[in-house]
């Protein structure tokens, strides 16, 4: 089992670095030059000159890849060419809110996608089946700010059962954070619950078919169980490879989610950087979202370890 | 007393609406002890039969008339919840196809261990140790430390052993074999129907072997049963059917059988194959492929009550006295 996850980790290395260098050259090649937008329109030539050498920038774009490099294995994502924070700051102080988001998100879209992909299934062409249909398409056909906006209506403005804004709740108020993520994590995971319910559907109705299933039922399995144990252990395979490949997805959304909702968090931050064209931040972010991604891929890899026993002695 | 009583079963598919007979007054017994063979070219409806004992018919299909009666009590209305804590416990099955009828998800020791642990109403230890007998018992080498195996890491032949721990781990009365050992080489196919023999010797269980493999009646049945068609065709000890077939379809059996390992895949002495469910005909249904077919056979299916020797049944209008003329009277 390590040695399997060993192996999967060292495989992600060269993905890592790929997207790190696309990090570097989609900042890089975003048209206007960064001393003029800092600067303004006025700046002298002198100042210009001044902030290219400070920045790095006037170097050979191969001296500025390797500095980045370098400077990234020993953890320094570099300052901020707006408000000279250090990045790798700015991004640890709103990733657990980003963190909290999706992994709630997740949350949300599977432990309500699978059992309404299961009570599909069974009912195979019947109400439920139909009111499941109903409710997956239409979680799939709202783009997803407008259904956060409708939550946010309907919850928060008109019922007032969560806050309207979710600011960042510190972690000493756990009630107040779990209020405030409410919302916002039903809104990311709707779109999930809709995709993750029809995989289960889907994979219930192939199990149910297949011979292991008729080895249980003869020998006597109750039919909840032969549902709930013996054929949906076999569909998460097929769901755990889902929500690993839509991770990537959901943290995009989440970006919408945070502006929309008003929450901290790296979707705010990327707005800033766009906006202002903060470089540095940005090449930042860009960098974290990567790491984000492979790590969760590394994860999901761990998951399928754990639900499928056939992986380990591959 | 009989473990198995089928009486006059009938078992309807709904095929779009059309309401076609898979089974057709199909009746024989399974004496305690003793293995009746079901014989029968695939297509048959051997498997529906099967199952319409289990209570596990797909939901097209539905018993219409008859009765299976294991034990004295009759099954074939008994609500699922009941059949669930039957099957497994009173009846136990095995299927085909070896490689495919484990969840692979799941050790071979707790597949093993559910039905024990539900019927019997053993604790997880218990239960433990007595899969790893029963385990022992169907003859896994170092059972014990391949309790925690996965189905993957198992041949199929280890896999059909698996599956008969299983079916036999409470204890059953009746064993249905369907096709056991179909799937696997010539000496696995030994080594398994020898296994069987012996637990059930040991057991005093009745089996329900299915085959379509003449040779493995011969070696291992008391009674056989054949079945064309939805109907039974022909009953009889197995003496008396390779000794004296009477039903036009099992002498083409037994004639097809130069060898006598040879699978009924085709028969050699009658053209044609059993023909699919919406195309049997409504009299005989053998009579398409008949060399003795008469006029009697297209208007309506031999009676299924046959004077016959003690224990030998023919359902074929040429063993009727006078039955080429009962279309008239
Ligand atoms: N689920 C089903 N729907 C429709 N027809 C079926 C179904 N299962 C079996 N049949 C038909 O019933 C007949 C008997 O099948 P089966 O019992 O599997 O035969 P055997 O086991 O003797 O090979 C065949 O004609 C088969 O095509
Ligand atoms: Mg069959």
């Amino acid at each position: 089992m390590l040695r399997y996850f060993g192996r999967r980790v060292l495989t992600l290395i060269p993905t890592l670095f790929a997207v790190l260098t696309l990090a570097f050259v989609l900042v890089r090649i975003v048209p206007g030059d960064p001393a003029l937008i800092i600067l303004g329109d006025q700046a002298t030539p002198e100042a210009i000159a001044r902030f290219h050498s400070e920045t790095g920038l006037d170097l050979p774009i191969w001296q500025q890849y390797l500095g980045f490099l370098s400077e990234l294995l020993r953890g320094d994502l570099g300052v901020s060419m707006i408000s000279n924070r250090p990045v790798l700051t700015s991004i640890m102080e709103v990733l657990p809110y980003t963190l909290e988001l999706s992994l709630a998100g997740v949350a949300v879209g599977v432990s309500f996608g699978v059992p309404l992909g299961v009570i599909a299934a069974r009912s195979n062409g019947g109400w439920a089946d139909w009111a499941v249909r109903i409710l997956t398409l239409g979680g799939l056909s709202f783009p997803a700010f407008v259904s956060a906006v409708m939550l946010l209506l309907v919850f928060s403005v008109w019922l007032g059962w969560f806050p309207v804004i979710s600011t960042g709740k510190p972690i000493t108020d756990p009630v107040g954070r779990l209020m405030s993520l409410a919302l916002p994590a039903f809104s990311l995971g709707l779109v999930m619950m809709a995709y993750v319910a029809r995989v289960t559907r889907g994979g219930m109705m192939n199990v149910m078919r297949s011979d292991f299933i008729r080895t249980a039922r003869a020998k006597g399995v109750p039919a909840r169980r032969i549902v709930w144990k013996h054929a949906l252990r076999n569909v998460l395979l097929g769901v755990v490879t889902f929500t690993g490949l839509y991770f990537s997805v959901l943290i995009g959304n989440s970006v919408l989610t945070e502006i929309v909702f008003n929450r901290p968090g790296l979707g705010k931050l990327v707005v800033g950087a766009l906006e202002r064209r903060d470089y540095t931040l940005l090449q930042g972010l860009v960098v974290a979202y990567a790491i984000l991604v492979v790590l969760v891929n590394a994860l999901t890899d761990l998951c399928y370890g754990a639900v499928d026993p056939r992986v380990k002695t591959e | 007393m009989s473990v198995l009583d089928v009486d006059n079963l009938r078992t309807t598919l709904n095929l779009n609406g059309r309401a076609c007979h898979v089974l057709r007054d199909v009746s024989f017994r399974v004496a305690e002890g003793e293995t009746l063979a079901i014989v029968g070219e695939s297509g048959c409806g051997k498997s529906m039969l099967a199952m319409s004992i289990m209570g596990l018919l797909p939901s097209v299909a539905r018993i219409t008339q008859g009765h299976v009666v294991l034990d004295g009590h009759a099954l074939e209305k008994e609500p699922e919840r009941a059949m669930e804590k039957i099957r497994g416990a009173r009846i136990g099955m095995v299927f085909q196809e070896p490689m495919t009828a484990l969840n692979p998800v799941f050790t071979v020791g707790a597949q093993i261990s559910e039905p024990l642990r539900d019927h019997l109403g053993l604790s997880r230890r218990d239960a433990r140790e007595a899969a790893i007998e029963l385990m022992e018992k169907v003859r896994i080498p170092s059972a014990a430390s391949r309790y925690t195996s996965y189905p993957h890491e198992f041949s199929g032949g280890m896999r059909q052993r698996v599956v008969i721990a299983l079916a036999i781990a409470c204890g059953p009365r009746l064993l249905i074999a369907d096709e056991p050992t179909t799937a696997l080489d010539v000496t696995v196919q030994r080594q398994l129907l020898d296994l069987l023999d012996h637990l059930q010797d040991e057991g005093r269980m009745g089996m329900l072997l299915i085959t379509h493999n003449l040779a493995i009646v011969a070696g291992h049945a008391d009674r056989v049963v054949v079945m064309y068609g939805g109907d039974v065709v022909e009953s009889a000890t197995v003496r008396d059917l390779f000794r004296n077939p009477a039903h036009p379809y099992a002498r083409a059996l037994l004639a097809s059988l130069p060898r006598v390992d040879r699978d009924l895949s085709e028969l050699a002495s009658i053209p044609g194959r059993v023909p699919p469910l919406a195309g049997l005909p409504d009299g005989c249904r053998f009579k398409d492929r008949c060399p003795h077919a008469m006029d009697i056979c297209e208007q309506m299916p031999p009676p299924t009550e046959m004077p016959g020797e003690a224990g030998h049944n023919v359902r074929c209008w040429l063993h009727v006295e006078g039955g080429e003329h009962a279309a008239d009277g």
